[in-house]
């Protein structure tokens, strides 16, 4: 028996079945894309790396680990390489050992390494840090509860392999003080530092985000093309300075003041939408490290789907003609479709990694003391933002930071890891975020001094509906720029350095980026250009946030196979039914409730939001 | 504390590539072999209810994906794991002379407090064979054991279903006792469940 079909994709013709096409199942009438649990493949493997593959991958980043199971579960023979001993490459959580080897291949420019520079690690008492009680994150980012990565996470199954944690507290550095942020009905009613006039006009704009798609809503955003987000709430919305720095900063996390008006809003949304989804919180982060860790549940959701994994693996050179790729190790791999490379682990002697224009520049600090006051009940996380002018230095980009706590799993108890991050270039980025943290550094020893007394009045407290109590922020702010604190703050660790990225702020990755089209030579005079046909993945971007990851992985999918059709086209079994600890609803329907849900709790806050003031 | 509603149990399963670590799985969770020789590719972890005396766990199996083939087993999956079985093949000489160092390379990577009482199973597998075949006598695999610090040994046949069951008793009674030990130093944060299955995770709204 045989029949023609047309090819939907001409460059995978030869691939092989798709993990669902190969099983059994599928003789006995199933549907095709269902994949039982623990099945095998037919012919065994051999100790050696394999002879050929479709897709090589190196660089064990999100991006490309993302990408390494899309093509694994479409059926693509992926070897997945990485040079380092660990996953995660440029986005990897390490160990203090780990940390100081890192640092000096960075100023070593050690091959591998590309990317990052400028690297300064202080470590005043090395016998005081037990390197294994640590993870600290090369890009630390937290991920909203309503978003393309959440949504890929449950689909794929890989966060079954996770665990995460919900962050709540936001708080803005305004007046010299932490405000925390109030984004609830109940908060800005409470808030006594708010007038009743400005309640009304955070709430008439609260309400509009959520009416953002309506016709007359983009017709309004349209004719303010020109002007700035702070302009548009200020001018629209008569909101003043603080609650403008909440909005653009806080609950949109930009990393810029330099921000379209769609862009600056459709983040502020981004924040309003992932609230109540998952719980009363807009993020989460997973537990022992961020991207480090999910890379590594996408890794091993490729490594279930047949890919092979091999660290400690460099590229060397990949000849166009030849299709051989060489290896550090020796060994050689024959690739019958692409090579992608991370630009951190360019082959040596790479002629075409992509130019980064953009910078960020990170300050991480484990500091001895738990940092509980920033944090919300049962939580062990919170974000701190300094908008854009609010430090000594007159910053011009705001300084991002992400408080883990010890039950993050990313330090001992009674520690605390502390990560600044801004766009700013260059010395300038460094006294930024140094300024950053000294006012951090006050604010954690006056907040976490026993004996520190404001006078405050009764009404100055507050009682919520809920029993908490609020004290009245303005007057805290004016008594904390009396504070002299007792004590120092113990800095345990501190490590400063540049990472270099081709992605601009709020950029969505552009797929021309990935372009290897153009016809490049593939020699030179003294020989093959070891990467003239190698797709390069990018540096992490500037994001704090996960957002952008999967169109990454999404782009670089469709430049291999076609098109993104069938990116993660996989329905995983259901488990037995009489099993409710792994309760498992099938990606497809997951999809389908969150797609309700989206509309329902956008109508539920609408009603919430629907009442005179 | 919170409500958990069962105890979850993390067993991993180490050993040299085809020592048959997936069919001891398959055998005690499904009690099914596969006479072919698979490698692993499609395994992930499995989840088998269980009663232990009067309590209700849930035990789960992870598989090594074939990473552990160019020692590419990445410290995640190492993380929150109550007991350790290691695995050798007793036609395998190498297999064998390896459980050491995946004693050693599962101390260091899933960093664990108190190493000296962490639970490991130590498993002898393939004893289906003809005796001529077999090159590690249990009593040789006894005095490593008793070395690596009185670890609890079992011989079995994934094959034949031989001793499986009883195998995976002591794996599942060490790791409940190991959970258990652990449950007063949890720290205070609860993992959101991320499940969208209409009672919102663990809002506890």
């Amino acid at each position: 028996m045989s029949y023609v079909t047309e090819p939907r994709r001409p460059s995978m013709v030869d691939r092989r079945p798709s993990m669902a096409e190969r099983r059994p199942s599928m003789a006995n009438g199933r549907k095709p894309s269902v994949i039982p649990q623990l099945a095998g493949i037919e012919k065994p493997i051999s100790p050696q790396t394999p002879e050929t593959c479709d897709v090589l991958i190196c660089g064990t980043g999100l991006v490309e680990s993302i990408l390494a199971a899309a093509l694994a579960w479409q059926g693509s023979n992926v070897l997945h390489v990485d040079s380092n001993p660990y996953y995660g490459d440029t986005c990897a959580t390490l160990t203090i050992d780990q940390l100081k080897d890192w640092v000096h291949s960075v100023n070593q420019h050690t091959p591998g390494f590309q990317g990052f520079s400028k690297a300064l690690l202080y470590i005043p008492r090395p016998q005081d840090l037990v390197s294994r009680d640590y993870g600290i994150d090369l890009t630390p980012r937290v991920v909203f509860a309503r978003s393309d990565l959440m949504s890929l996470l449950t689909k794929s199954r890989v966060h079954m392999y996770l665990e995460f944690q919900s962050l709540s507290n936001f708080h803005t550095f305004e007046n010299d003080s932490f405000g925390k942020l109030q984004t609830s009905k109940e908060d800005i009613f409470t808030d006594q530092s708010l007038s009743l006039a400005t309640k009304r006009h955070l709430m008439k704009f609260l309400k509009f985000i959520f009416e953002y798609d309506s016709l007359d809503n983009l017709a309004l955003v349209e004719s303010y093309k020109d002007k700035s987000i702070q302009d548009f709430l200020q001018d629209r919305f008569k909101l003043d300075g603080p609650q403008i720095n909440e909005l653009v900063y806080s609950l949109g996390l930009s990393a810029s003041p330099d921000i379209s008006i769609p862009e600056g809003l459709s983040r502020i949304r981004r924040y309003l939408v992932s609230f109540n989804v998952l719980g009363q919180f807009p993020v989460l982060f997973s537990k022992y490290g961020g991207p480090g860790e999910v890379s590594q549940g996408f890794c091993r959701s490729a490594a279930v789907a047949g890919s092979t994994y091999k660290l400690n693996c460099a590229l060397q050179s990949f000849d166009p003609k030849t299709k051989l790729a060489k290896f550090s190790d020796g060994t050689s791999a024959h690739v019958t479709e692409k090579v992608v490379c991370s630009p951190s682990q360019a082959p040596p002697h790479a002629s075409y990694v992509p130019e980064m224009k953009y910078e960020i520049t990170r300050l991480i600090t484990v500091v001895k003391k738990s940092c509980r006051e920033w944090m919300a009940e049962n939580e062990t996380a919170a974000i701190v933002v300094f908008p854009t002018a609010s430090l000594s230095t007159n910053n011009k980009y705001p300084v991002q930071v992400l408080i883990m706590g010890a039950g993050t799993g990313t330090c001992p108890v009674n520690q605390c890891v502390w990560y600044l991050s801004t766009i700013q270039k260059g010395e300038v980025a460094r006294k930024d975020l140094e300024a950053a943290l000294l006012k951090l550094e006050d604010s954690i020893l006056r907040e976490s001094e026993d004996g520190f007394d404001v006078s405050l009045d009764p009404e100055d407290i507050i009682v919520k509906p809920d029993g908490a109590t609020v004290i009245n922020s303005v007057k805290l702010g004016k008594s904390f720029k009396d504070f002299v604190p007792k004590e120092k703050l113990q800095y345990l660790f501190k490590l400063c350095f540049t990472q270099h990225t081709a992605v601009p702020p709020f950029g969505v990755v552009s797929s021309s980026l990935f372009d290897t089209s153009a016809e490049k030579p593939t020699t030179d005079g003294s020989g093959v250009i070891p990467d003239s046909t190698v797709i390069y993945s990018n540096m992490p971007s500037t994001e704090i946030s996960y957002d952008g990851v999967v169109t990454e992985a999404k782009l670089l999918y469709e430049k291999i196979v076609g098109s993104d059709d069938d990116f993660f086209d996989v329905d995983f079994e259901n488990e037995d039914e009489d099993n409710d600890t792994l309760t498992d609803v099938a990606a497809g329907d997951e999809d389908a409730i969150i797609d309700d849900d989206e509309e329902e709790h956008s109508k539920a806050f609408k009603d919430e939001m629907d009442f005179d003031l | 504390m919170s409500s958990r509603k069962k105890t979850i149990l993390k067993v991993i399963i180490l050993g040299d590539s085809g020592v048959g670590k997936t069919s001891l799985m398959q055998q005690f969770i499904n009690g099914k072999f596969s006479n072919q020789y698979k490698a692993t590719i499609g395994a992930d972890f499995l989840p088998k209810d269980l009663a232990i005396d009067d309590k209700q766990v849930t035990m789960q199996i992870w598989d090594t994906a074939g990473q552990e083939r160019f020692q590419s087993l990445g410290v995640a999956f190492y993380r929150g794991s109550d007991c350790c079985v290691l695995v050798y093949d007793v036609t395998n000489t190498k297999s064998f002379e390896s459980i050491s160092s995946w004693k050693d390379e599962f101390l260091v990577q899933a960093n664990v407090k108190d190493p000296d009482n962490f639970p490991f199973v130590v498993i002898g597998n393939k004893i289906d064979v003809e005796e001529n075949k077999r090159l590690i006598s249990g009593k040789k695999a006894q005095a490593l054991c008793a070395q690596l610090g009185n670890l609890p040994y079992f011989e079995t046949s994934a094959k034949e279903a031989v001793n499986v069951e009883q195998a995976f008793d002591v794996v599942a009674r060490n790791a409940l006792q190991q959970e258990e030990s652990l449950e007063f130093a949890d720290d205070y944060t609860d993992a959101v469940n991320i499940h969208v299955d209409g009672d919102n995770g663990s809002c506890a709204c």
